[in-house]
Formats: structure tokens, C-alpha cells, sequence
């Protein structure tokens, strides 16, 4: 289309200030904010009072019987009113994040009693070992664990295992059940069967090798069923809490339990019986420091009195740790002594320690770690089993965020023998 | 040559300001997304509770402290792990990525110290309902998300207006 340059001309004066007076209010009037909904009243006419007093008055009845709805449906509490930050949404929207907001609120208040939270995590194996027993496939562990919420501070921990002896047969344990009282966080209370605090790994992994970089667990946090030295299981009382303690983020915690069984033969977690009147005690210390999170260090002193064929044994486990586990660097290094000291004769002192580390890269993690165990040759319960140093390297590769495949190689040398070489592929999983 | 008045001089200025301003694009118009607002800290409206240092909010999001100095249970609330608000949380305060959180998440409920988990809740409107409506709830939004059914708490004793104020940046 063509301009008709021919009628540009200045417009007369009084127009020209009317049209600049328009212009300059239009641009100076304040505008609304971005995202902010433009205050309207609709069906009425700005220009109608009282068309704008019956809308007020049928805003006002729809508000209030929404009021009444909701405070119904929420035992009486006020709702404050809900405000959509970017503009008016969608109808379905809304109801959906009302009704979401609904659940949460019915949960909270446990209207409907105690919620089972069931986890599943479980590890499949393959191994070359020089042992006949560590080749070929194998089933791990299969571990079902639950957690209910009873109260607002009182909950339940349980867990239970399937795993596959090496009889090929399939058993369950019920590895830990637990009632938990938290009043606060300088008190948690549990009662029944747990991961004795000793050290750091028995009780940060378990069960469920889908949480651990590593394919197997230190030869010194080894389970007592598979040889292990450690009591790693008990049943009695828990209390740990936090101490106020500032920026150190000191936590302490204290369990008395029936212990381990020493009688040969005898199972060694004692979860009906105590073989003996002597409680097991664990006291532990371990900080948290403000300045450098995912660094903890702590140490733990557990005493208990073994009664193996009527002779009386003193056993003290001094163990301590320090771990560094950030986003792409793991650190954990652990150290212990357990001693066990007969009455006439020298206490009897084995010791063990590992160092693991660990880089994340993506999916990828390479990690490596020394293994060491030395039992006393004279200990009076676990003499013959000499002395193990190992050397592993592996690596972990996440599939998604379920998932993990690992392999691990291994050099086990004892102080007599050759040594032991050993591969293992892991595929450990949650659900 | 014809000569205008002193005011309509004056107007006509006025009227090619207003025109340069229009047509001059805003830092937004040119492609430079405007800062967004910094995440805020927010709690039901009885919580005594006025600053939280950023140790204190990792210890409360990682699960690891459970009650409010006056022994009320804490009930942490979460957006849903694809909102950016939530990448930004982990990122500054845990300093996790989202499966980090998760893991730590299953982690800290397998050995006994983390009960629950944080309560997820999809849109910010929720997030104030819920924590209007649960006196030990503590949550999160960005300032223009905030309205008076919450309180904001001042982080490591800086309000959200204070230019070191902690919880700023891209979600992404």
C-alpha cells in the first residue's frame, strides 16, 4: 500500500496537546506486574455500582460456602486462600493440586492408621573364586523392608532377608525389627533387634548392596554367619541423639543388649535367650562438623562377658572411623581392636582395618581398598583364624537411579598358603 | 521557518521519549532472562522460629533433624523432583543432585534416622496450603511465590532483600 506522503502535515495545536496528554497518562499509568492476574470483575459494568454490589454480594455467599465445605472436610481448620503466583490455572489443575494437597493433609494426620512404607532391595552374583563354592551364579540377598509410621514420634523398622546358603537352600531372617520413639532430636529410642553401632559400615550398609560402592563388605565387618568376628547383631535398647554440641554436630550412642552367644554351636545372636546374665554394652561418639559435610568421624567401646562351656571371657571392641562421602570422592577408613581377656591369662589382642576409596564420575565409580584382619593366634574363641590382608579394586556403574552392576576384583593373602585370587559381577538393585 | 511554542516543544519531547522507551527493547525483550527471584524459606505462621543458618536447612532437608526447638515434629516439604525450584534447593543447601537426594533419602530411612520423608506437593499454592495447615511444616518458594498464609525465615540471619542472601540462582 502506498503512503500519501502529501498529507503529513502538523496538526493544529489544540490536537496536538490532546493527543500528547493521552499518550504521556497511557505510558506513565502503572501497569501490572508480569504474571499478575489483572483485577476484573466480571458480568458487572465498572460503570454500574449496582451491578458491582450484587456480583460482591454472590462472591461473598460462593466464598462462603467453599468455607464451610473445606473446614468440614479438614476438622475445622482455616485454609488460607490460595493464590496461583502465575495467573489464573486451568480448572483441572486446580482441583488436582487441591486434591493433592487434601492427601497430604489426610496423611499427615494419620486418619487412616498406620502406613506400611515397604522397600525392596536385592543383589545377584557371579563369581570366580579358588574356592568350588565361590564360582558360578548366585543368589545375594533378597531384603524386604518395611517402615510404618504409628504416630508422629512413634514408628517401626522391620526387615527381613532371603538368602541362599551354600546347601542351595533358601532361608529368612528377620535381620532387624525394630519400635522407634523420637521424641526429640537429642533422643531416639529403639526396642527390639539392630545393627550394633560399632564402627561405621555395620550400621550405614547392611543389607541391600545396592547402597554400598563396594561388591562385598570389609573381611572385619564380615556377618557372623559368614565367619565374622564382630557381634554385628543384637537385641535390647538403642538411644542415640544428637548433643548440643554447635557446629562440631556431636551425636552419641548408647545400647545394652543380651550380646553374642560363645557356646559352640549355639547360634550367635541371641534373640530369645541370653546364655548368660551379662548385658552387652556399646558407647559411641561421632561428629558431624558443620565446615565440611559428608565428613564424620567417631569411635565406639563395647563391652561385654562371654560364657563359652562355663569359663568367663571379657571381650572389649574399641573401634573408630573416619569417613568422607561427597558427591564424587568416598572415603571411608575404619580401624578396630577386639580383646578378649581370660581370668589368669594375657589378654588376647586382634586387630583389622580397611581403606576404601572411591571417585564418582558420572555413572561411573572406580574405587579400590586394602582389607586387613589379624586375629590373635591365642584368642581364645577365634584363634584359628589367623591373618587376612586383601586388595580389591572394582567398579560400580549405575543404570538409572535404581540400579548398579559392579565388578570387583580380589587378592587375599594369608600368613601361610598361596595367596587367593577372586572376581565377582554384582547386580544390585532397589524397588 | 515556523517556530513552536515552548510547551509544545516540551510535549513533543515528552512524546519521542515515550516512543524511544517503547521502542528501545527491555533487558528481557533482548533475550537476557531477568534474574529470578531467590528461594525463600518458609514455615507455618506460629513458628517462633526467625533465622535458620544454612547447616541447620541441610540438616532439616537431609533428614537429619527431626523437631523444632520447641519439640514439634518437623514435616519437610518438597516440590516434585522435575521443578527447578527443587534442583536449586539440593544444589545449595544439600548440595546433592537429585539421585544423590533419593539415595540419601533410602539411606537414612534404612538405618533408622529418617522416618517419613519430605511430603511432595506439586504447585506453590499447595505448598502454602500444607504448611498453613501443619504448625511444624517448613517448605520452600520463590519470593513472588510467598504470601501472608507463611512465614519467611531469614537464612544465616540475611533476608531474602539482602544481596549475600544465600538461596539465589537458576533452578537449572
Amino acid at each position: 500500500m502506498r503512503v500519501r506522503t502529501d498529507h503529513w502535515h502538523l496538526p493544529t495545536r489544540p490536537l496536538l496537546s490532546s493527543l500528547l496528554g493521552v499518550l504521556l497518562v497511557t505510558a506513565l499509568a502503572p501497569r501490572p506486574v508480569a504474571g499478575q492476574a489483572t483485577p476484573s470483575v466480571s458480568g458487572a459494568s465498572a460503570q454500574d455500582p449496582a451491578a458491582l454490589v450484587r456480583r460482591i454480594e454472590q462472591l461473598e455467599a460462593q466464598v462462603h460456602a467453599l468455607t464451610e465445605r473445606l473446614g468440614g472436610s479438614l476438622g475445622g481448620s482455616t485454609l488460607p486462600p490460595v493464590q496461583s503466583a502465575s495467573g489464573p490455572a486451568p480448572a483441572k489443575d486446580e482441583r488436582g493440586a487441591e486434591d493433592e494437597v487434601q492427601a497430604a493433609l489426610h496423611e499427615h494426620e494419620g486418619a487412616d492408621g498406620p502406613r506400611m512404607q515397604v522397600r525392596g532391595y536385592a543383589d545377584l552374583v557371579y563369581r570366580r573364586g579358588a574356592a568350588s563354592a565361590e564360582r558360578g551364579f548366585g543368589l545375594g540377598q533378597a531384603d524386604a523392608f518395611v517402615t510404618s509410621r504409628l504416630s508422629d514420634r512413634v514408628n517401626v523398622l522391620a526387615e527381613a532377608v532371603f538368602e541362599g546358603s551354600e546347601a542351595n537352600e533358601l532361608a529368612i531372617d528377620l535381620e532387624r525389627i525394630l519400635l522407634q520413639f523420637a521424641p526429640s532430636d537429642r533422643l531416639h529410642l529403639s526396642v527390639g533387634r539392630y545393627h550394633t553401632a560399632i564402627g561405621f559400615y555395620n550400621t550405614a550398609y547392611h543389607h541391600g548392596a545396592w547402597f554400598q560402592t563396594a561388591t562385598s563388605r570389609p573381611r572385619m565387618f564380615a556377618f557372623e554367619d559368614d565367619g565374622g568376628i564382630l557381634p554385628i547383631h543384637n537385641l535390647g535398647i538403642s538411644a542415640t541423639g544428637q548433643l548440643a554440641s554447635g557446629p562440631l554436630g556431636l551425636r552419641y550412642v548408647a545400647e545394652v543388649g543380651n550380646g553374642r552367644a560363645a557356646t559352640p554351636g549355639a547360634a550367635p545372636v541371641q534373640n530369645v535367650t541370653d546364655e548368660n546374665r551379662g548385658v552387652a554394652v556399646n558407647l559411641g561418639l561421632l561428629a558431624r562438623p558443620d565446615w565440611l559435610p559428608g565428613l564424620q568421624a567417631g569411635v565406639s567401646v563395647y563391652r561385654d562377658r562371654l560364657t563359652p562351656g562355663g569359663s568367663r571371657i571379657g571381650e572389649t571392641i574399641v573401634a573408630a572411623h573416619a569417613v568422607y562421602q561427597a558427591s564424587r570422592l568416598e572415603l571411608l577408613n575404619e580401624f578396630l581392636t577386639l580383646r578378649h581377656g581370660v581370668a589368669g591369662a594375657p589378654v588376647r589382642v586382634s586387630t583389622g582395618f580397611y581403606s576404601q576409596a572411591g571417585v564418582r564420575v558420572g555413572r561411573y565409580s572406580p574405587y579400590a581398598r586394602i582389607d586387613y584382619l589379624h586375629v590373635n593366634a591365642l584368642d581364645p574363641l577365634y584363634g584359628a583364624m589367623g591373618r587376612d590382608t586383601g586388595l580389591a579394586a572394582g567398579l560400580r556403574y549405575d543404570v538409572g537411579s535404581w540400579a548398579a552392576i559392579k565388578g570387583q576384583g580380589e587378592r587375599w593373602s594369608r600368613r601361610t598358603g598361596d595367596p587367593a585370587y577372586g572376581f565377582g559381577m554384582q547386580l544390585a538393585f532397589a524397588f | 521557518m515556523r517556530t513552536f511554542s515552548p510547551v509544545v516543544r516540551v510535549l513533543a519531547a515528552c512524546l519521542l521519549a515515550v516512543a524511544a522507551i517503547s521502542v528501545v527493547p527491555s533487558p528481557a525483550r533482548a533475550g537476557q532472562e531477568p534474574a529470578p527471584d531467590p528461594l525463600v524459606i518458609v514455615v507455618n505462621r506460629q513458628n517462633p522460629v526467625e533465622t535458620l543458618s544454612g547447616a541447620d536447612l541441610r540438616r532439616i532437608f537431609l533428614g537429619e533433624r527431626l523437631t523444632w526447638p520447641d519439640r514439634r515434629r518437623m514435616t519437610v516439604v518438597m516440590r516434585p523432583p522435575e521443578d527447578p525450584e527443587r534442583a536449586l534447593l539440593l544444589r545449595l543447601v544439600c548440595r546433592m543432585s537429585e539421585p544423590e537426594y533419593v539415595r540419601h533419602l533410602l539411606q537414612a530411612s534404612f538405618v533408622g534416622d529418617a522416618s517419613a520423608g519430605p511430603k511432595q506437593l506439586s504447585t506453590a499454592a499447595g505448598v502454602r496450603r500444607f504448611i498453613f495447615n501443619v504448625p511444624g511444616a517448613i517448605g520452600y518458594l520463590r519470593v513472588s511465590e510467598v504470601d501472608d498464609s507463611v512465614k519467611v525465615v531469614r537464612v544465616d540471619n540475611r533476608p531474602p532483600s539482602d544481596a549475600a542472601y544465600p538461596l539465589r540462582g537458576e533452578g537449572r
